[in-house]
C-alpha cells in the first residue's frame, strides 16, 4: 500500500534512521532542538537524541558553521540547518575556502564530511531579504556538492547520499515545496510514495519527470513544478512538453540535459534564482556547447529578473517564473 | 468501523483550531493501525495524526479546513 510522504518529512526519515545507527552525525542550528529547524527535519529530535546531538545555537551562522566545518575534520558529520540561503553571506569563508577546498588542499588526507540544509526561494511574500534562490552562488563553489531534491522521494533518497558523502554537500530546500504546514497546503507533483527502508539517490543525475516530445521544460526546486502544471495546460492545446527535474546542481548531468534537449530541440530553462550569471545560463551553456545544431529554436530562459524581490504579491507573483509564463514562451517556439 | 477523531490532548490550548495539512494516504486506501495518516497544523506547529484501527480510510474532512480537538475527521471501516 502507497504511503505518501512530504518532502520535509521524508528527508527526516533518513536523517533519524542515520542518526539512530551513527554517533558521529550531529544537528546544529537555530532551534533545531525544540522546533525541529525550518522544515521539522529534525522534528522531534531533540527529546529523542538530547542537547549534545542537538544542539541550539545563537544567531551566529559565521560562528556555528566554522565550528561544523572544525567538527567535520575532526571525525564528526554535522548536519546544519541554516534556514535561509539569504543569510549565506557570513558563511561565505568556510564555505569557498575551508569546507569546499581542506580536502583537496590536503591532498585527500583531511574529510569535511558536513551536510548543509538550506531553504530557498520566494512566492509567500516575505521580501526581498527572505525569498532568493541564490543557488548558482553556491553551485559556483569548487569543491561542493549541491543538490536540490524537489519532491519527497528524492528528498529522502538525496539525504541518505548527502549523509554517507565523504565529503560537503549542501541540500537545497524550496520553501514552497517542503509540504511544512505553515506553507499551505502542499504541492501535490511534491508528494511521493516513499519506501520505508533506506535507500540513495545518486547525484548528478537528471530525472525525467514527465515525457515528451514536443519542447523541453527544464526546472529546478520549485520550478519543476511550475514546468509541471505549464506541461499540463500545454497538452490541452496538443504541445507535448518533456519536463526535466535538474536534481543536482553540483555535478551537473550535462550528457542527461543533453539527450533531454536533443529529443525535442527545443528547451526552456525556468528558475527561481536572479536571471543572470545562473543555473539557467549554464543549462544552456551544456547543450549549444556541444552542439547548437540539436536546436530547432533559440533556447529561452524563465527566471527572476534581477530586481530585490517584491514584498506585494502581486508585484512577485508577476516576476515569479510561473506556469503561464512557462507555457505562453513554450507556444511561441512550438509555433 | 471505527472513528478517527483529533485527539482530545493532540495540543494544549482550547482556544486554538487547527486544519489538516496533507492526508498522507488517499480516500479509500488500507491503512494499518498507528500508521500516520494526516498532518495537523496548529499556529506554526505540525501535529500527527495516527490511525486508530486497520481497515478502509474515508475521509471525511478535506486539508485547509478549520477542525477543533475532538472532531471526527474520518472513519476507518
Amino acid at each position: 500500500m502507497s504511503r505518501m510522504l512530504t518532502m520535509s518529512r521524508a528527508g527526516r526519515e533518513a536523517l533519524d534512521w542515520e542518526m539512530e545507527r551513527r554517533d558521529e552525525i550531529f544537528v546544529l542550528g537555530e532551534d533545531v532542538y525544540n522546533f525541529g529547524g525550518i522544515f521539522g527535519t529534525a522534528d522531534g529530535f531533540g527529546a529523542k537524541y538530547g542537547p549534545e546531538r542537538v544542539i541550539n545555537t545563537p544567531i551566529s551562522e559565521t560562528g556555528f558553521i566554522g565550528m561544523a566545518a572544525g567538527a567535520a575534520m575532526a571525525g564528526m558529520h554535522p548536519v546544519i540547518d541554516l534556514a535561509y540561503i539569504d543569510f549565506i553571506g557570513v558563511c561565505y569563508n568556510v564555505l569557498l575556502n575551508t569546507a569546499s577546498k581542506t580536502h583537496y588542499m590536503s591532498a585527500g588526507q583531511v574529510r569535511v564530511p558536513m551536510t548543509l540544509m538550506i531553504g530557498t526561494g520566494g512566492g509567500y511574500n516575505n521580501a526581498a531579504q527572505h525569498s532568493q534562490c541564490l543557488h548558482a552562488t553556491v553551485a559556483h563553489i569548487p569543491g561542493v556538492k549541491v543538490v536540490y531534491p524537489s519532491n519527497a522521494y528524492d528528498a529522502k533518497g538525496m539525504m541518505h547520499s548527502a549523509l554517507r558523502d565523504p565529503n560537503f554537500v549542501i541540500y537545497l530546500t524550496h520553501k514552497g515545496t517542503a509540504g511544512v504546514g505553515w506553507m499551505g497546503t502542499p504541492i501535490k507533483t511534491t508528494l511521493s510514495e516513499v519506501p520505508e527502508e533506506p535507500y540513495t539517490v545518486p547525484f548528478g543525475k537528471i530525472a525525467i519527470t514527465r515525457e515528451g516530445s514536443d519542447i523541453t521544460l527544464i526546472g529546478l526546486g520549485m520550478s519543476v513544478h511550475e514546468c509541471l502544471k505549464a506541461a499540463d495546460d500545454l497538452a490541452k492545446d496538443g504541445i507535448s512538453a518533456q519536463v526535466i527535474d535538474l536534481r543536482s546542481l553540483a555535478p551537473l548531468d550535462r550528457d542527461g540535459i543533453f539527450a533531454a534537449v536533443k529529443k525535442t530541440g527545443r528547451m526552456i530553462v525556468a528558475d527561481e534564482d536572479y536571471l543572470s550569471y545562473g543555473v539557467s545560463g549554464e543549462v544552456i551553456a551544456s547543450v549549444v556547447e556541444r552542439d547548437p545544431t540539436v536546436l530547432r529554436a533559440a533556447p529561452v530562459r524563465i527566471c527572476t529578473p534581477d530586481i530585490p524581490i517584491p514584498f506585494a504579491r502581486s508585484m512577485e507573483q508577476a516576476i515569479l517564473p510561473l506556469a503561464a509564463k512557462i507555457a505562453d514562451a513554450a507556444r511561441k517556439m512550438v509555433k | 468501523m471505527t472513528e478517527v477523531r483529533v485527539p482530545l490532548d493532540l495540543w494544549a490550548e482550547d482556544d486554538k483550531t487547527g486544519s489538516i495539512v496533507v492526508w498522507l494516504y488517499p480516500d479509500g486506501a488500507i491503512v494499518k493501525e498507528g500508521a500516520l495518516i494526516a498532518e495537523i497544523l496548529v499556529e506554526k506547529t505540525t501535529l500527527e495524526l495516527y490511525a486508530p484501527a486497520s481497515g478502509t480510510l474515508k475521509i471525511n474532512v478535506e486539508p485547509e479546513v478549520v477542525i477543533d480537538k475532538g472532531q471526527l475527521v474520518a472513519t476507518i471501516i
